[in-house]
């Protein structure tokens, strides 16, 4: 069967993590197309939020976490071959609850190629109106861009994070849940912009609502107890699933 | 105690108003055939009667099964057992159509002692097809894949017996041009046999696609 | 209203306990509220009770006989008298050393004398009322007439002259009249008699016009002894008629006033009668020679405590004259360099504790150590810092000494405060900016420490209310010096310790308060500014 040409734009062999002595994630294979939206599926405590912040390196936060296994991002070892600084410009992340800092909404969006060293106002305008606008967010505030970011909704500001995250420019986006603190309306929103981002950027978002799994993502892995069960096309797992726990899971009989 | 009570029982349910609408076109089948053997022609009219309550078990199926996709939003298994319940309860419905039509032949031959003998050739056909019939139910309410491949298989069979009464009936309408009413009554009666086959055929593949997942063309 | 038993039990409950709290709310508030006016009013207002060998009667134009004009004594606009009485006018003009207005005024300010060129009647006569038995001092200058009299005491700083009362008329506002007061009240030694514990003490002005009215007729009604009051006036003629004029304005002398007619009447009835009380001129009794026994006369004397000049002039005389301004200029520096030395050391090192050291056992017992120095009396601070500072380090007494005491001591505070308000700071934003391939220090720079500014301003105030209350500590490494702090190691004085010692020293109970209500205000005025900053940093995050 002839298949396009996909690029993987991360791939995850053989990945063990250790939180001192417990192990959180088991032997994880797992690789992710670019321009498509992966979804991570699973119970609470499975590990899919503790593999989705191995990918930016979010985790060299923690003390006492060893992490074995092959990381690459473009081809290229996420731990030898990047600076973590370099690496987090490239591959950017959404929280699950919106955390926009406690500044205007401009001075948000512009943080990130602030802090990478644009200072030229005119650049940074720009940035920050394209920002804004890829994430769906420029009609609604732009009479506001200097009032604190603080002040709007909840949805807008994951919009307005998710812009954040636009602004440094990255190749990916990793979403931890980013809907689940928000009401149905944001939350079809979120997805619609999601459905737009794929043609631009590469998505992984971890998510505990079916139902959002099955709408937005292209591909699809359920983790249980820190290992992969399945993984595969959306729309198989989610009509005829090949392991009987991925189908228990995802009909809801268990998690 | 596995999760989502009263999704599981909802799903139940289905299922057993399935297998009943099921035995109530068993039924239908089997008294129509006994009607049109033994020239019961008031057992024929019960059956016409009575088919009213199976074309209303298929509306109630259809709509219980539209309900729990509304609400329930199932997936997988859960997803094929309501599509295809929806399916096969369409297609017993028109098998049970088919025993009104054995019903209503066998009225409008009431008095036709004629056509006794080729009534005689028909029943066999009649009793294949049933006995398809039958055999689906059971592969329908042990979920067995295998059975109903073997069912299935039961196809071609009937499909040779239409052909050789076709060729029957139509050598008799040529004998006999004076019951040209009656052996066309006939000519439908076992084209509609052979389109039982066919429905039962049907149902098989939604068993296999509910067990397995996958649509499979059975008999091409 | 359906209502449960139980359900009403507890709602008298809740009214019970909301009563007895409002109570006690409602008694604190009224108790701090009335510390802090009691202090405000007291610093604002001064009500005090001098005892003054003349009454408080005075007179702008004084007749001296009824040969010559009377007399007006000017002063500088800028001296800040009422009136003067004749012992003090006298001693202004006569003592041997060069007086200044202090001991009158509370100005450190030196008195210049002037006087009109002798040989003539009037000014022959003026001399001689000034001088008394003494003579006027070689300090006075001579002004050829009232005119230049007048332009002399007008452009000369703490001047003092008199001019003929004519020449009065059109002194405008380029000179102040100092009104005189030199009626005293005599009295017969029985007067003044102790019989069982009980002694007349002094006389309110109040008192001696009853007296004189006729309406008290026995020494007890005013606090001495069984013995009737008998009045004596002096002569009615000049100048003996100021008197009458004043004590009794319209003219009618009750019968139990007896009149005399010459001043040696005057005083031999003075002298003679017991329970004898009389109205003459200081400079008669002391004419007089013979000792006539002056009664104490009680005057009120009230006015504004904290003024602006209080403010703006320097302290003299340990705090009695003058002002405070060079006292809070200190006390301004104080803080300012306390400041500078311990937030940076302070706002960094909970950086430090909070967002960088592996959170083990050190970490522990560092925090364990700041939060015990944070509880230790600050005397004990200032006995260390006497020892260290000043002599093993030997900074001596003074200003570095007390800042970098001052320093460790509010250092904890600091760092506690800091450390409070980094931790509350959610680890979402720091979270939330890594992740967008911020480092560490940009994070903390750029995220952390905005978020946690309004936490980290209250506990430099705390530190700065601290400071400015503290007085223990500066004590033993500050001193007491009230001029203006010249370098780092002199010793220069502070509010707190200003008050102090101005209470210790019994220097003046009304500046005391002064002070006080000045700390008041400059505690109250860091707090509204700050929370005015506070707030206007939380609008800006959004809060």
């Amino acid at each position: 069967m002839e298949k396009n040409e996909t690029k993987l734009k991360i791939k995850v062999d053989n990945l063990d993590l250790y939180y001192g002595d417990f192990q959180a994630l088991k032997e994880v294979d797992m690789d992710i197309e670019e321009n498509k939206v992966t979804a991570l599926i699973g119970p609470s405590g499975c590990g899919k939020s503790t593999f989705i912040r191995t990918l930016n390196r979010m985790n060299d936060l923690i003390d006492d976490v060893t992490i074995t296994g092959n990381i690459t991002y473009d081809g290229t070892d996420i731990y030898g071959g990047y600076d973590v600084i370099e690496l987090r410009k490239k591959i950017g992340m959404v929280f699950q609850k919106p955390n926009p800092f406690p500044m205007s909404v401009y001075d948000n969006v512009a943080y990130g190629p602030k802090t990478h060293g644009i200072k030229n106002k005119a650049q940074l305008d720009e940035i920050v109106e394209r920002s804004l606008r890829g994430a769906a967010l420029w009609e609604e505030i732009k009479d506001r861009l200097h009032k604190p970011a603080l002040g709007i909704s909840g949805g807008q500001q994951q919009r307005l994070c998710i812009a954040r995250v636009l602004a440094v420019e990255p190749d990916v986006v990793l979403m931890d849940e980013p809907t689940s603190a928000l009401d149905p309306i944001s939350t079809s929103r979120i997805e619609d912009l999601i459905d737009d981002l794929k043609k631009n950027y590469t998505i992984v978002i971890v998510t505990h609502n079916m139902q959002q799994a099955g709408r937005i993502s292209d591909s699809t892995s359920f983790f249980f107890e820190g290992v992969v069960i399945e993984t595969g096309p959306t729309e198989e797992i989610f009509f005829n699933p090949r392991n009987k726990k991925t189908e228990d899971y995802i009909s809801g009989r268990f998690g | 105690m596995p999760t989502r009570h009263h999704f599981q029982e909802e799903l139940q349910e289905v299922h057993n108003e399935i297998l009943k609408m099921g035995t109530m076109v068993e039924e239908a089948l089997d008294s129509a055939l006994k009607a049109f053997s033994e020239k019961q022609v008031v057992l024929a009219q019960r059956v016409i009667a009575e088919d009213g309550n199976i074309d209303e078990m298929q509306l109630l199926i259809e709509d219980r099964c539209t309900l729990i996709m509304a609400t329930q939003q199932p997936v997988a298994t859960d997803l094929r057992s309501l599509i295809t319940a929806i399916k096969i309860a369409s297609s017993l419905e028109r098998i049970a159509d088919h025993a009104v039509h054995l019903s209503k032949t066998t009225s409008r031959l009431e008095g036709k002692t004629q056509m006794d003998p080729l009534r005689k050739l028909i029943v066999p056909m009649a009793e294949e097809g049933i006995s398809m019939v039958k055999g689906v139910l059971t592969a329908l309410a042990d979920h067995d894949t295998d059975k109903a491949r073997e069912v299935a298989a039961m196809d071609n069979g009937l499909d040779r017996t239409h052909s050789r009464l076709f060729e029957t009936l139509v050598n008799f309408q040529k004998e006999h041009p004076e019951h040209a009413l009656q052996t066309t009554d006939l000519l439908f009666l076992i084209r509609f046999l052979e389109r039982l086959g066919d429905h039962v055929t049907h149902i098989c593949e939604w068993i296999i696609l509910r067990e397995t997942g996958r649509y499979t063309e059975l008999n091409k | 209203m359906i209502i449960s038993a139980h359900t009403k039990k507890t709602k008298r409950q809740e009214q019970i306990a909301k009563g007895f709290i409002w109570f006690f709310v409602i008694f604190t508030i009224i108790i701090l509220a009335w510390i802090v006016l009691y202090v405000l009013f007291r610093g604002f207002y001064f009500r005090n009770e001098v005892n003054y060998d003349v009454n408080d009667m005075k007179e702008q134009q004084i007749i001296l006989n009824e040969d010559v004009e009377p007399v007006v004594f000017i002063v500088h606009p800028g001296v800040r008298l009422d009136d003067l009485t004749m012992q003090e006018l006298r001693t202004i003009y006569t003592k041997a050393r060069k007086e200044k207005w202090g001991p009158y005024t509370q100005q450190d300010l030196r008195v210049e004398t002037f006087v009109l060129p002798p040989g003539t009647a009037f000014t022959d006569t003026v001399n001689g009322f000034i001088e008394g038995p003494e003579e006027i001092n070689k300090f006075a200058t001579t002004a050829a007439d009232p005119q230049s009299m007048i332009g002399k005491v007008s452009s000369t700083r703490g001047a003092i002259g008199y001019i003929p009362a004519s020449a009065a008329e059109d002194i405008g506002k380029k000179v102040k009249i100092a009104s005189i007061r030199r009626i005293s009240a005599v009295v017969h030694p029985s007067v003044k008699e102790i019989v069982n514990n009980v002694q007349m003490q002094e006389l309110t002005p109040e008192q001696l016009e009853d007296i004189f009215r006729g309406e008290i007729e026995n020494w007890r009604e005013v606090g001495g002894i069984d013995l009737p009051v008998r009045p004596i006036l002096p002569p009615k003629s000049l100048p003996y008629s100021v008197i009458h004029e004043k004590i009794l304005p319209d003219g009618f002398i009750p019968e139990e006033v007896r009149q005399t007619d010459t001043l040696e009447e005057f005083c031999e009835a003075i002298k003679t009668t017991p329970g004898a009380v009389g109205l003459c001129f200081y400079n008669n009794i002391i004419e007089t020679g013979e000792g006539l026994h002056i009664e104490e006369i009680r005057r009120v004397e009230s006015g504004m405590n904290l003024t602006i000049h209080y403010l703006i002039e320097a302290p003299a005389r340990s705090g009695a004259w003058g002002g405070i301004s060079t006292i809070i200029i200190n006390t301004f520096f104080l803080i300012l360099f306390t400041l500078l030395f311990s937030t940076p050391i302070g706002v960094l090192g909970a950086i430090y504790l909070v967002e960088y050291a592996r959170q083990g056992r050190l970490v522990k017992i560092l925090r364990l150590g700041t939060e015990t120095l944070a509880g230790i009396p600050s005397i004990v601070f200032g006995l260390f810092g006497s020892i260290f500072f000043v002599n093993m380090l030997g900074l001596g007494i003074g200003f570095i000494s007390a800042t970098l005491t001052v320093t460790m001591m509010i250092l904890p505070t600091i760092i506690r405060t800091t450390e409070e308000a980094l931790k509350a700071v959610p680890i979402s934003f720091r979270e939330g900016s890594l992740a967008l391939g911020a480092t560490k220090l940009q994070t903390i720079a750029r995220v952390v420490i905005p978020a946690a500014s309004p936490g980290i301003l209250t506990g430099i105030i705390l530190a700065v209310g601290r400071t400015v209350g503290e007085t223990a500590v500066l004590i033993y490494t500050l001193g007491s010096n009230y001029e203006l702090v010249r370098g780092p190691s002199s010793s220069a004085r502070v509010l707190s310790l200003h008050l102090y010692n101005m209470f210790a020293e019994a220097i003046s109970f009304d500046r005391t308060f002064a002070t006080g209500a000045i700390l008041i205000f400059i505690v109250l005025l860091v707090n509204y500014s700050t929370t005015k900053m506070i707030g206007r940093m939380n609008r800006m995050a959004g809060k």
